[in-house]
């Protein structure tokens, strides 16, 4: 028996090529298999991600052209009320790494100033105080049962 | 208990959220973007008990509208296992 996976996009195609040949000669009858047997890919893992408000139309538009399926939520920084961007992929096995690389290249971090009240001064004087933010906040997590209609 | 998070149209969003509400689903919305054109979807987060996930996936099928373009998706759904639930 002869196994061919073909891999095209968005779909897993197998074919199955029966050698009853090799059954004949074995004494067995022919045996009658599907010709081809085709199987929806599995979506296994969901991404949260958290992207800096600069960073979101670059990984997304980067995301759609290697063909994630993209979800975009706005959302607000806990710690310095940002805006910024939650984006929900949708990965196959395999090819989360391909989506986190790709969010790797577009999302860079940056050092902002956030005005800090000195201590010890008698005015309340803001002392600018870089802090890092940004990069991405990638959450994966397993999926249990996938269906798009 | 199971998180299921699924992704709508806008426009079916009245109808799935209250058929859920209905059947004693509790349903939270959010507001979302996303698909080919950037088009207006939205995202609703349903906490289930496990053997009620079927009847809630149930429940979204049939309230999703049929699209009117074909190849337009109408729903994303992924089911998620929830380590810990509190109520407060």
């Amino acid at each position: 028996m002869v196994l061919k996976i073909e891999l095209s996009l968005g779909q897993v195609k197998v074919y199955l090529y029966h050698s009853n040949q090799v059954r004949r000669s074995a004494g067995l009858k022919d045996l009658r298999v599907p010709e081809k047997v085709t199987s929806q890919p599995e979506k296994q893992n969901l991404l949260i991600v958290v992207v800096q408000g600069q960073d979101v139309d670059l990984a997304i538009d980067s995301l759609q052209q290697e063909a994630f399926t993209v979800t975009r939520l706005p959302s607000v920084g806990g710690f310095l009320g940002r805006r910024n961007a939650t984006l929900m992929v949708g990965v196959e096995a395999g090819t989360k790494e391909k989506a986190i690389e790709i969010l790797n290249k577009n999302c860079r971090q940056r050092v902002a100033f956030i005005a800090v009240p000195m201590e010890n001064s008698p005015l309340p004087m803001p002392a600018p105080t870089p802090v890092t933010i940004g990069g991405a906040s990638i959450f994966s997590v397993e999926v249990e049962h996938y269906e798009e209609f | 208990m199971k998180l299921i998070i699924a992704i709508i149209r806008d426009e079916d969003n009245d109808a799935v959220s209250k058929a859920l509400t209905d059947k004693e689903f509790r349903v939270t919305f959010i507001a979302s973007t996303g698909g080919f054109l950037r088009s207006g979807r939205s995202t609703l987060l349903v906490g289930v008990d496990d053997e009620q996930v079927d009847t809630a996936l149930d429940v979204i099928r049939i309230s999703c509208k049929p699209s009117q373009q074909d190849q337009e998706k109408r729903a994303t759904i992924f089911v998620l296992k929830v380590d810990q639930f509190t109520q407060l």
